[in-house]
């Protein structure tokens, strides 16, 4: 055998073991791979779940409420707490009260006995009084504008907007709605007639259907 | 020279053959790669057969009440799963156990109705607690609780989970109605799935069903949850296989309270769009849950799915969801 031959021979002969020492490597690597994805409960499994699950929004523990009347001057605040307040030191069975912004009366709802807190309040705003108050969306010098304010009670309290527009403050409200839109706060708005009164009920006809609630 | 074989030396034929066979390994290695046939070695063995899959005596018990779930659905159908409370007015969808059950506060006084009201009517966290907070004493049992249940319901509203928790914790159970107490763990479910604690939430939701099995937002959450705990890759396969039964006996018992099937088919579809098919637990879900919404077209896709994507699920648990996905294959009902 010449030298050159014994030099072919030997470099087959790594060749051939690399080639063995690669597939072992490969083998024992998919081995590996195959015991990491061996079943979730597999020591060693991922524990994030690679597809989160996202369920549709039933908001089962609400933001808070805050009422805004939007008018043809801007808009004023529904002092909830005024009423709050007159029905509690009026007491049991008083029938109407009287706030600056108008009369409201506290009912039990419905005929059926259910939970301790159903009610129903009726209000009556004073619109004269609330244009007498409602303040333009545009900031004024120095101070935040309608919009911030909303979005940090927002944020800061959970109370979310809930617009009572009339016909005379539709202009406002559009302009204050493209504002809102997208600032990631929860708002509701309804068209609302001069001539109806504003109605707040928790009773059992609101869990007849397992409809979305605010 | 032109025409003459070389012959090969011995040594080097040797050498030649070895490089030879490696070689045609190494092909053959790669030829199964590029085919797609390597998946097979990536994935996880086939499910052990159903007895292997029950052997463990961690496994036994939940295997009898797997077993059992659906020889009850195989005797009577959903209808096994069924709710019966024994109130006539169910309202399911009701938030606190007054809304789903009549009566429960006929003994409180007129005073605690009045105050509750106007706590309920306050939109002021601090208002809503300073008129709750002589209820929080009052001399009724359950007064007293629904009072105190309201406070938590008022820091979860607030996004307070933690605070939430402790008050729900500090409450006297004592002479409350199991539907009431029911609301307590609901809330602190809720708080726990705030605070992302989802054991917590699994097994206050568990109390918060068996306390009241009429409970539609319960059981729904309950199943969210459930469905969240399933798609984790880490979970013991008792735990895993627990985790479907108690889906399916919810699926079962909505049917039943639900006001039309809609509601049903929501859940289904959920779980069918929001895993893109991958989980068998969650495919054997919406395979139900559009039986039962009465869609046996979609239930039958999702059905199929259910065979197809193993190895998401520990090995034992996901051979006995397998072997009920392959024996539904036909059936319409």
């Amino acid at each position: 055998m010449s030298h050159e031959d014994a030099t072919d021979s030997a470099f087959l002969d790594v060749a051939a073991n690399t080639l063995a020492i690669l597939i072992m490597i490969t083998m024992f690597a998919l081995i590996t791979v195959q015991r990491t994805i061996d079943g979730s409960d597999h020591a060693a499994a991922v524990e994030d779940p690679p597809m989160p699950f996202v369920a549709r929004n039933h908001q089962l523990f609400q933001p808070f409420s805050e009422y805004w009347f939007v008018l043809g001057d801007g808009l004023v605040r529904w002092n909830q707490e005024a009423l709050v307040d007159a029905l509690d030191k009026a007491g049991l069975f008083s029938g109407a009260v009287a706030t600056e912004q108008g009369l409201g009366q506290l009912e039990a709802a419905g005929i059926v006995f259910h939970d301790l807190d159903s009610f129903s309040v009726t209000f009556h705003p004073d619109l004269d009084h609330l244009r007498a108050s409602a303040v333009a969306p545009e900031p004024a010098h120095g101070t935040p504008g309608l919009v911030e304010v909303l979005v940090q009670r927002y944020r800061d309290g959970r109370r979310a907007p809930v617009f009572l527009v009339y016909a005379e403050g539709m202009d406002v409200f559009a302009q204050l709605f493209d504002e809102l839109n997208g600032r990631g706060i929860r708002m509701r708005w309804f068209p609302w007639r001069a001539e109806d009164p504003l109605t707040v009920v928790r009773n059992v006809s609101q869990f007849t259907l397992d409809e979305m609630r605010w | 020279m032109v025409g003459q074989l070389r012959a090969t030396p011995p040594a080097e034929r040797g050498a030649a053959h070895r490089l030879q066979h490696a070689g045609i390994l190494l092909a053959i290695l790669l030829l199964l790669a590029t085919s797609g046939s390597i998946g097979l070695a990536l994935k996880p063995a086939t499910p052990p057969p159903i007895a292997d899959a029950c052997a463990a005596d961690a496994m036994a018990d939940e295997c009898e009440r797997w077993d059992a779930l659906w020889q009850e659905l195989e005797h009577d159908g959903v209808e096994a799963l069924a709710v019966t409370v024994e109130s006539p007015d169910l309202r399911p969808a009701g938030d606190t156990c007054g809304m789903r059950y009549r009566n429960l506060f006929r003994h409180a006084a007129t005073t605690a109705h009045f105050k509750m009201r106007l706590a309920a009517f306050s939109n002021e966290p601090a208002q809503k607690l300073a008129l709750l907070d002589e209820l929080t004493l009052a001399e009724d049992a359950v007064t007293r609780f629904r009072a105190g249940v309201e406070t938590a319901r008022i820091a979860l509203r607030k996004g307070e989970p933690a605070a939430a928790l402790a008050l729900i914790a500090a409450l006297d159970v004592e002479g409350v109605p199991a539907a009431c107490q029911a609301d307590a763990h609901f809330v602190a479910a809720s708080a726990a799935i705030q605070l992302d604690d989802l054991a917590a939430a699994e097994a206050a939701l568990e109390r918060a069903v068996d306390a009241d099995a009429g409970f539609w937002n319960a059981r729904r959450v309950q199943t969210e949850v459930l469905s969240r705990l399933l798609v984790q890759r880490r979970q013991d396969p008792a735990a895993c296989l627990a985790r479907t039964r108690r889906i399916i006996e919810n699926l079962g018992a909505l049917t039943s309270l639900a006001n039309d099937l809609r509601q049903l088919r929501d859940l289904a579809s959920n779980a069918d769009r929001q895993w893109s098919r991958t989980n068998p637990a969650l495919m054997l879900m919406a395979t139900l849950g559009y039986r039962w919404a009465g869609d046996p077209e979609r239930a039958e896709v999702a059905r199929a799915a259910i065979v197809t994507n193993t190895g998401r699920l520990p090995q034992a648990c996901e051979a006995l969801i397998i072997q009920r996905a392959q024996a539904m294959r036909g059936e319409r009902s």
